[in-house]
């Protein structure tokens, strides 16, 4: 997740028009319990460091 | 049925509660009443009688449910922390769920009458996605619209960091130190994850908003009891006003009865074995 306030403001408003495009497109399979609330770990967190991770290699 | 509503509505609550309830306790006991029987609605042949009443899966809409739920968690964990934010969410589902035409049983199984306001029509019985359309067409849509600017204006702090780490994480440390171990989670990573379920809860309403105006077409209609367009009710009662007030008043008599006893017998001897979390028990040596 990116450092500046400002910058992090701007990853979870890209997340959140990522996650409204996928929900009107796939709809049940997003927008449900599981996957709404991990959304922005995944996309925020979790695949920023897999990516890192695997660019530092 | 509210669809992003449940999901404000822990931010506000917590805002109020502040250290004495788990957040994920709270947000679980939100949860509760539609975890397991939802995916089930609508494939029942009575979506409606199947979701709210009896017989059906309706007692995990009543009151009963989040203390038996409560006590529970209390009796496994000990947590004081967790079994009432369990309790306190679970009732405000049922609670905003009284707003649609199918209403709740609050006070099952001393009362199988349904209350309702009939603020918007419960739509089950169109499907997934036509109840997500007609509820973003009715009164429903604003319903959450109206929790979502509660949370803006008077409970945005909640989701700063620095309330998480004062407040969020004190609250409930063990879970979120749990969290920490089995994932690798930083701090960073355990924030998005306790911000997700408003994430959630706002992509939700504008996701089904669009889909409702320019994917279903349905008729935006945001009056009492809309959207007209549906032909059925579903109401579960053909009660009148008077039939329905007796029957709730004797059965919430009857209910609070039942937890006075409840609590003499079992609740208080479970809520004295239970545990708070150390910065409850720290704040209590100050006062």
């Amino acid at each position: 997740m990116p450092d500046s306030p400002r910058r992090e403001a701007l990853a979870w408003a890209a997340a959140f028009v990522a996650y409204v495009a996928l929900g009107y497109w796939t709809k049940g399979l997003v927008l449900n319990w599981i996957v709404g609330p991990l959304f922005p770990l995944f996309v925020l967190i979790l695949i920023p460091r897999a990516l890192g991770g695997r660019n530092s290699r | 049925m509210s669809w992003a509503a449940h999901e404000f509505e822990n931010y506000f609550i917590q805002k109020h509660a502040g250290i004495k309830i788990s957040f994920l306790g709270l947000a679980i006991g939100t949860l509760s009443p539609d975890l397991f029987t939802k995916s089930l609605v609508y494939n029942s042949d009575d979506p409606a009688m199947f979701h709210r009443g009896w017989p059906g899966v309706g007692f995990s809409h009543s009151l009963i449910f989040g203390v038996a739920l409560a006590l529970l968690v209390l009796w496994a964990t000990r947590s004081r922390s967790w079994s009432l934010g369990i309790l306190i969410g679970q009732w405000a589902h049922v609670f905003t769920d009284v707003a649609d035409t199918a209403g709740v049983m609050p006070f099952f199984p001393f009362s199988t009458e349904p209350v309702t306001i009939s603020m918007w029509r419960h739509a089950a019985s169109e499907g997934r996605y036509g109840d997500a359309a007609a509820y973003y067409s009715s009164l429903g849509g604003m319903w959450d619209l109206f929790w979502l600017v509660v949370l803006v204006l008077v409970a945005r702090r909640t989701l700063s960091a620095e309330y998480f780490r004062t407040t969020i994480l004190p609250a409930d440390p063990g879970a979120w130190a749990w969290l920490h171990r089995r994932t690798g989670l930083g701090e960073r990573g355990l924030l998005t994850l306790y911000r997700g379920l408003c994430f959630y809860g706002a992509g939700r309403m504008v996701s089904w908003f669009i889909y409702a105006r320019f994917g279903a077409r349905t008729p935006f209609q945001p009056l009492w009891n809309g959207p007209s367009y549906l032909s059925s009710y579903n109401d579960l009662s053909d009660a009148g006003p008077l039939e329905v007030v007796w029957r709730t008043t004797l059965g919430g008599v009857l209910f609070a009865g039942f937890l006075w006893l409840v609590w003499r017998l079992v609740g208080s001897r479970l809520w004295l074995r239970g545990i708070d979390p150390p910065s409850v028990e720290r704040s209590r040596t100050f006062f």
